[in-house]
């Protein structure tokens, strides 16, 4: 056998991803839509296909006997036009666990699944064949060597063969001319046209892919941004306005504009539809339907949202996490909702939206709520706070996301795995986001994470205080003021004191006390400008020397001497090459209590 | 300063009979304080003019700031304060040595940059550590009789990656 490389393995563990991911979409369509669909059926029947191709190439014979079991089942079903069954679905998402397991495990080692374990499932799945279509008989025994020729998409030649087709760490980016397609809930994820399986259905409507490996495009956002900052050294100059030289000023406005459009267009490159996660998820809920016995619906909404690769790599743990509370512990038992007169089946919606620089994803259940009683006596126990009186219901949701809070009670089946609340905020703010929480009693809960469309640049309001630069998310900035010192208040004669505004209370916080490199006492307040922050604890005030106005940002992350600095998120260089520590406001507000 | 030098590492850089070895025993001579101090070239990727230093939070004592390289943020190393000596008046003469080592960059300040030469194993005599900056400090190095001494360091120690065994 011929000796495969590491890249080959890469390329092939791409691929079966691809494949696989487009099964479980068709797979979890057929569920939905019982009736026989020939657009369902042919690209989950490529999709195996491709699967059990690239299983061949690559000598697994264990793993392509059962991929070519499961495509006769597809075949059959093809052929003689039949409606899938629910068994038949079942069977398969079995079938596609091994696939994947299997596969990523040949992947890493190089190893087939064993003989024995694909022996069993291709029994498994012969026994049901013929229990579903009694006439049927194998097309051969077992492998597929009556199969002439290696051809992948034999329906479609123009396709790339795979093993040049993909690597792994790749963004696909969508030709330009295409628009945003909206696809049904049924349909694969359109951004996967490429994978074989999603192109006969996109085939009339077919946009145009490049796959592209995520260091180049890095690259770009890297190159991109350094040609923001050598045009701005040249066309701030002072020198270029000495000279008086219209056609050159001009010229140095276009070259700005079209950096700043450059940029841009380059960090739109980074972006990928969420719609795979998304796929992802529906299989959690299924999942969770069986474990729990409760009766659940998903609805997905903006599952073409596109969001930076980054975010499609992270979100999926704290999605899965989310997605789980709601159905077991949102969503009340089907019994209960029926005496409240609700639908019996609970519903979750998990959506995607960009607003203004902005990507939403929330998980919304009708269930009854967050219940505030239990949450405070659980804080309380756990030495968290001292009684919930006076503290808002926004407040007490903030409770949940206390390290260590949400453990006994979801290491159930389902919610465990160690993953709390605060694990799902931690992973977001690692994404420069934020987490918010709504919940009204009998109506439901509405868990939300904001992250920035780009992970490459911020839009930020850069501040000075005592020679420092520092850069806060221009979204989290509520406002900002000259303070006249009428607004403080002194809660104890120690030190903290705070900021009334609009009727809230907002602590304040002193970036030179905080980091040390103030004088001894805090400095007046009087005369200063005050930045606002919102933060999901309430608002916060952060006196400044300095305003220097806001910009967009380029972030880069926070390494060797620089990983410790507390509150925050990244460095950030300033379009005139300057550095400022870019802050995240949650962990600041953190740092005040 | 450094012109020369930069030249000279160059043409480390550029000659084919180049090895492994020679490169091992390749050291860039720097002066800090009145004394001579040298580092393997193999960790030196650039020596430049210094640039702003930005102040950062937040940061061990001896960190001064950041600078902003071609678009990556690198942490500047006073090596005074490094060596618990009192930080000096920034002067024009000084300069900032690129370092690398397990891809972890840091630029070092020191007062100038004055030669690469070769300094081989059984000229760094590893017996006489210097009290106080030892922590630092590979040996002594004696390239000639009666020349001058140079102190070899451990640029993994210096970036705080770890520190030279005892």
């Amino acid at each position: 056998m011929k000796a495969f490389q590491a890249e080959d393995w890469e390329a092939f563990r791409g691929d079966a991803d691809a494949a696989s991911e487009a099964m479980q979409s068709c797979l979890l369509a057929l569920e939905e839509s019982p009736d026989y669909s020939a657009d369902l059926i042919n690209t989950l029947y490529r999709a195996l296909h491709t699967f059990k191709g690239i299983c061949r190439m690559m000598g697994l014979p264990q793993i392509e006997r059962v991929a070519h079991c499961a495509e006769d089942i597809v075949s059959l079903a093809r052929d003689r036009k039949l409606p899938f069954p629910r068994e038949g679905v079942d069977l398969l998402l079995v079938c596609l666990d091994f696939l994947q397991q299997a596969s990523t495990r040949a992947a890493t080692s190089g190893i087939d699944a064993s003989e024995s374990q694909a022996t069993a499932l291709v029994n498994q799945l012969g026994t049901w064949m013929k229990a579903w279509v009694p006439d049927w008989s194998p097309r051969t025994s077992g492998t597929a060597s009556s199969e002439p020729d290696f051809i992948l998409f034999d329906d479609e030649p123009a396709a790339p063969a795979p093993q040049t087709a993909s690597q792994i760490g790749v963004v696909e980016v969508q030709a330009p001319q295409s628009s945003a397609d909206s696809s049904r809930l049924a349909e694969p994820t359109s951004a996967r046209a490429d994978s074989g399986a999603a192109a006969n259905q996109n085939a009339r409507r077919k946009q145009e892919f490049v796959r592209i490996q995520a260091g180049k495009v890095k690259e770009l956002l890297n190159l991109a941004a350094e040609i923001g900052l050598a045009a701005h050294a040249i066309t701030k100059n002072p020198l270029l306005e000495q000279l008086d030289e219209p056609q050159l000023t001009d010229a140095a406005h276009q070259l700005n504009n079209l950096v700043r459009e450059l940029r841009d267009a380059a960090s739109t490159l980074a972006l990928v539809p969420i719609g795979s996660v998304f796929t992802r998820m529906k299989r959690v809920i299924r999942d969770v339907v069986a474990e729990t016995g409760k009766s659940v619906d998903l609805q997905i909404e903006g599952e073409d949202t596109e969001v930076d690769k980054a975010v499609v790599d992270q979100i999926a743990d704290p999605l899965l996490h989310l997605l789980r509370n709601a159905a077991d512990h949102g969503l009340e038992p089907t019994e209960e909702r029926v005496r409240q007169g609700k639908r019996a089946r609970g519903l979750i919606t998990l959506t995607a939206a960009q607003h203004a620089g902005e990507v939403v994803i929330s998980v919304r259940d009708d269930g009854g709520g967050l219940k505030r009683d239990r949450i405070v006596a659980r804080a309380v126990e756990k030495g968290l706070i001292k009684s919930g009186e006076g503290m808002t219901d926004a407040q007490v949701w903030e409770l949940i996301f206390e390290p260590g809070f949400s453990t006994a009670q979801t290491i159930s089946k389902l919610s465990g795995r160690g993953v709390g609340m605060d694990v799902v905020r931690s992973t977001v703010a690692a994404l420069h986001g934020t987490v918010r929480v709504t919940s009204q009693a009998g109506r439901g809960t509405c868990v939300s994470l904001h992250m920035p469309l780009s992970l490459a640049f911020l839009d930020g309001l850069v501040v000075e205080e005592k020679k420092r630069m520092f850069v806060f998310p221009l979204d989290a900035v509520s406002h900002i003021y000259k303070s006249t010192g009428t607004e403080i208040q002194k809660v104890s004669a120690r030190r903290s004191s705070v900021v009334k505004l609009e009727g809230e209370v907002a602590p304040i916080c002193w970036l030179r006390d905080l980091y040390g490199f103030g004088d001894a006492q805090s400095a007046d307040i009087r005369g200063r400008v005050v930045v606002v922050l919102q933060t999901a604890k309430g608002k916060l005030a952060v006196p400044v020397e300095r305003l220097l106005g806001s910009q967009q940002v380029t972030m880069k992350p926070l390494y060797g001497a620089f990983r410790n600095i507390r509150a925050a998120s990244a460095c950030g260089i300033l379009g005139s090459g300057a550095i400022a520590i870019a802050l995240d406001c949650e962990k600041l507000h953190d740092q005040v209590a | 300063m450094s012109t020369e030098v930069q030249a000279e590492l160059r043409s480390f850089d550029e000659d084919d009979d180049w090895d492994d070895d020679a490169a091992d025993r390749t050291f860039l001579i720097f002066e800090l304080a009145g004394e001579r101090y040298a580092i393997p070239v193999k960790n030196v990727n650039e020596i430049l003019r210094v640039p702003e230093i930005a102040m950062v939070p937040d940061t061990p004592a001896y960190i001064c700031g950041a600078v902003n390289l071609r678009g990556g943020v690198v942490p500047v190393i006073d090596l005074r304060l490094r060596f618990g000596l009192p930080s000096a008046q920034r002067t024009t003469r000084q300069v900032l040595i690129l370092v690398e080592e397990d891809e972890e960059l840091a630029a070092l300040l020191v007062d100038t940059v004055k030669d690469a030469v070769e300094i081989h194993d059984e000229q760094i005599d590893t017996s006489m550590r210097s009290e106080g900056t030892n922590r630092f400090v590979r040996g002594l190095a004696r390239r000639t009789e009666g020349g001058a001494m140079e102190i070899v360091l451990s640029v993994a120690a210096l970036l705080g990656i770890k520190s030279v065994e005892a």
